[in-house]
């Protein structure tokens, strides 16, 4: 517990700024909301039903969730298995992987975008999903690998040594032992990288191939003709699917743990 | 547990496989494609030169690059204030509030980012409430359009974007700071600003260094934010370099200009790193 006697009272205009900021960010998303509901006389869910009844945006939508799904789940385990690598050879272990993560780490989404749209080009690789899912997987990699890579580092090492002592293999102690050990951070590590692919613009719209779109390419291509209630009511599902993966990832005892320790 | 080698290994290829193959490589790549010569039909062709970098030197590109680091650098300042502040009064308040204080300000920069400039947008849209906020206060002169794209509003989306990279680093080692110190200060006879100059702000040193490194970074290649909210008025070196890749489809030059970005960045990271390390003034 931290001793918090002469804690002086923030004065009046930092109370102020706090709700500046609180109104700044929730006000166009609550006027957009509203905006969705709203029509001519009375408020209604007829723009929801539209909008989920259109397969142009119900196929874009689909796309996305399986690619953040799919790009998740590939990432959660190559970073899992950095963190890992570094855990087993703590010694003498590789030095060019921490360096590639942290430089992964510090690189803006502009950069990757550019550098795998000329790569893809050099490879003669067509763009399509597939070229969309690698690119999504190494943006978001360095992400998994930092956080669970901060729980691999918490590990008691003497539940390995026991595991080793007790007649289990290196590989028994990593399966049985480690990895659910490891269970909540990579699970909060999943839905950081979830977030990262559903809410990714630019790089989807560097490598993407013709007549795939994920559904922000779409609503990025339609607010530059205009603004529609019905958008507003396609802009409030991304919204609300976002909101629940930040939801779950609250509520994981990872997240918990971090912040009411 | 003994190192185990062969499992480390094992472990370690397909993560490093990765990176090398679709990171390292192709940033190389990039580097290599900087100094090559755009075809007549947009093809790359390996003629060696440096002309990419020279033309990079134009007055009209260097102007872009000046206004993307003054926009950068105004949002960074922008958001390395609001976060003190921030993280004073949240820091202040009961136990039980902050962390939920935290999560409420969070959840919004969790969301996908198209959909907040499209609120945003709406906001400002023609028939929305800043133009009719505006009308009242100005009359009819005011002009929808010019309200819808500014450069303040590109301000606004960039510091909406980017403030918990800062506000969380410094509310962390807010949390932690002994404010019996500031009472010792005092004792002592310091005044309020030597307080915050020699003792508070050296101790925030480490948060606001990496605090600034994420936000000013990504700030620098941003495209989505200046494209929608700035309108064609503001032409960024994010927006610049992607009209090359995406639409001029002149690469070699493209990647010049990247590669001067990802060496500029680098060093910011560089120097912030070393201040943020560089011991601070307490003890």
């Amino acid at each position: 517990m931290m001793d918090e006697t002469g804690r002086p009272p923030a004065p009046k205009w930092a109370h102020v700024i706090l709700l500046m900021v609180l109104f700044f960010l929730y006000f166009p998303l609550l006027y957009m909301i509203w905006g969705a509901f709203r029509t001519d006389e009375y408020w209604s869910f007829g723009y929801f039903v539209r909008v989920l009844a259109n397969e142009y945006w119900m196929d874009a939508l689909y796309r996305s969730l399986s690619m953040a799904w799919f790009s998740s789940v590939i990432s959660t385990i190559l970073g899992t298995a950095a963190a890992l690598t570094l855990d087993e050879s703590r010694t003498k272990g590789p030095k060019v992987l921490p360096a590639l993560m942290t430089l992964a780490m510090v690189v803006p989404e502009l950069v990757f975008a550019l550098i795998l749209l000329t790569w893809f080009s050099w490879l003669h690789f067509s763009l399509s999903l597939l070229t969309v899912l690698v690119a999504h997987v190494t943006y978001s990699v360095s992400f998994t690998f930092l956080i669970v890579y901060g729980r691999v580092q918490q590990l008691d090492r003497n539940l390995a040594e026991a595991a080793a002592d007790l007649g289990a293999s290196p590989w028994q102690g990593l399966l049985k032992v480690k990895i659910p050990l490891l269970r909540p951070a990579m699970g909060a590590a999943f839905f950081v990288a979830f977030l990262l692919s559903f809410d990714d613009f630019l790089i989807s719209f560097y490598v993407n191939g013709v007549g795939t779109d994920l559904l922000p390419i779409k609503l990025y291509a339609a607010i530059k003709i205009g603004m529609t209630p019905e958008l507003n009511a396609l802009a409030t599902i991304l919204a609300l699917i976002s909101g629940t993966a930040v939801a779950i990832l609250l509520r994981s005892r990872f997240i918990q743990g971090m912040i009411s320790p | 547990m003994p190192p185990t080698p062969r499992l480390g290994r094992l472990l370690a290829a397909p993560p490093l496989f990765w990176l090398w193959a679709f990171f390292a490589g192709p940033l190389i790549y990039l580097l290599a494609l900087s100094f090559a010569t755009k075809g007549p039909y947009g093809e790359v062709e390996w003629t060696l030169t440096i002309e990419n970098y020279q033309r990079t030197l134009e007055w009209i590109f260097v102007t872009i690059f000046m206004h993307s680091y003054w926009l950068a650098l105004l949002t960074t300042l922008l958001c390395l204030l609001i976060s003190i502040a921030l993280s004073w009064s949240i820091a202040t308040l009961p136990r039980a509030y902050r962390s939920w204080t935290l999560v409420v300000i969070t959840v919004p920069f969790l969301m996908n980012l198209i959909t907040r400039i499209y609120a945003l947008k709406s906001v400002v849209s023609y028939d929305g409430p800043a133009v009719a906020v505006g009308r009242i206060l100005f009359g009819d002169g005011i002009d929808p359009l010019d309200l819808s794209q500014n450069q303040f509003l590109v301000l606004y989306g960039m510091v909406a974007t980017y403030l918990p990279f800062m506000l969380f680093p410094i509310y962390v080692s807010f949390e932690k700071f002994d404010f019996q110190q500031i009472e010792a200060v005092y004792d002592l006879g310091g005044s309020p600003r030597r307080a915050l100059l020699q003792v508070l702000l050296p101790q925030l040193r480490p948060a606001i260094a990496s605090g600034i490194v994420m936000v000013f970074v990504p700030t620098l290649g941003e495209y989505v934010i200046p494209d929608l909210l700035g309108g064609a008025k503001v032409m960024l070196s994010g927006n610049l370099i992607t009209e090359e890749f995406l639409k001029t489809r002149d690469w070699p030059f493209g990647a010049a200009l990247a590669t001067e970005l990802i060496v500029f960045m680098s060093l910011v990271t560089w120097i912030f790193a070393t201040w943020g390390a560089r011991r601070g003034g307490q003890q």
